[in-house]
């Protein structure tokens, strides 16, 4: 019974009401509008500027540059790859060659040097 | 332009775009809750003013950071709470306008009567401070600001059931002081 009554009845706190104070409180709302067009005729002021413009773009700039560098490293490693193992297989071509030529079969060991140089796989 | 049935999204929309019209439709429709939430943490008027003054002005300085614009109000608060926890420890917000010099006289008040109210609404504010700072600002929008339950969850993050209990306790404990507090007026 009395929970009920705390549930439904509001507390007077018309005390705190700004609208009490009309006046005063649409001084305070046109104080607020009056900074609030400040800062927005900053803004246009602002966005006019070149420089500003740019400094604007930095943020998907630096989105892009972020996308294009996770996207090359893997390229870059797997071509570095592609490249020692093409280097490795152009090493192991003139070793068969220079075995063909001294009409002997290359080594293990001579293999395998040749496709060590190639770096790390 | 910019009428009040927009949506908060559409005219933060427009600000984006410098609209003056619809950052001034905002301030009509927020400026009213952004004072109780910072009245609830910062307990006087004067300063609750300022602080959602300086709130608003901090957001739409940085509206193009407010990621949801449908949940502007929400966003808007989490400033004020901001900016009132910051006023409180280091009590310099600047002051903007001086309002309170105007006051009496402006409301067609005598200044007796200015001045009972204002003493009344200290006491009233004195009363609320028995209150943690959660439960005040649930009494003071729902039972100042008029807003319902679930306008509170949406826009303090908790749910309905958690503001009916907030409402129910802060009633219970500040009735017997508001009792007090009126016999003392009458």
């Amino acid at each position: 019974m009395i929970d009920n009554e705390i549930d439904n009845e509001r507390l007077d706190l018309s005390a705190l009401d700004p609208a009490r104070d009309p006046v005063r409180w649409q001084a305070m709302v046109d104080a607020t509008r009056s900074r609030v067009d400040g800062v927005l005729a900053e803004r246009a002021k602002r966005e006019d500027d070149a420089f500003y413009l740019i400094a604007s773009w930095r943020r998907s700039l630096i989105a892009a540059a972020a996308i294009l560098l996770i996207a090359l490293i893997p390229a870059e490693i797997a071509l570095e790859i592609r490249e020692s193992r093409i280097e490795a297989v152009h090493r192991l071509v003139v070793l068969s060659a220079s075995s063909v030529h001294g009409s002997r079969a290359p080594t293990a060991s001579e293999i395998l040097r040749t496709i060590d140089k190639a770096g790390p796989q | 332009m910019s009428d009040t049935s927009e949506t908060d999204a559409e005219l933060v929309a427009q600000v984006r775009r410098g609209s003056r019209a619809a950052a001034g439709t905002l301030i009509e429709r927020h400026l009213r809750g952004s004072r109780a939430v910072a009245l609830a943490i910062v307990g006087d008027i004067p300063g609750a003013e300022d602080v959602s003054q300086e709130a608003f002005i901090y957001a739409i300085e940085r509206i193009d950071d407010c990621r949801d614009p449908s949940r502007f109000g929400a966003w808007l608060r989490q400033i004020v709470r901001s900016i009132a926890r910051n006023h409180l420890r280091h009590a310099r917000v600047r002051r903007t306008e001086p309002l309170l010099a105007e006051t009496a006289e402006s409301a067609g008040e005598s200044p007796a009567d200015a001045a009972e109210r204002a003493d009344l609404a200290q006491r009233l504010l004195a009363a609320l401070k028995v209150l943690s700072e959660d439960r005040r600002e649930v009494v003071l929008l729902h039972d100042l600001e008029g807003w319902t339950h679930e306008e509170i969850a949406g826009r303090m993050g908790i749910p309905a059931g958690t503001v009916r209990s907030h409402l129910h306790f802060a009633r219970r404990e500040l009735r017997p002081l508001l009792q007090e507090l009126w016999k003392e007026e009458t």
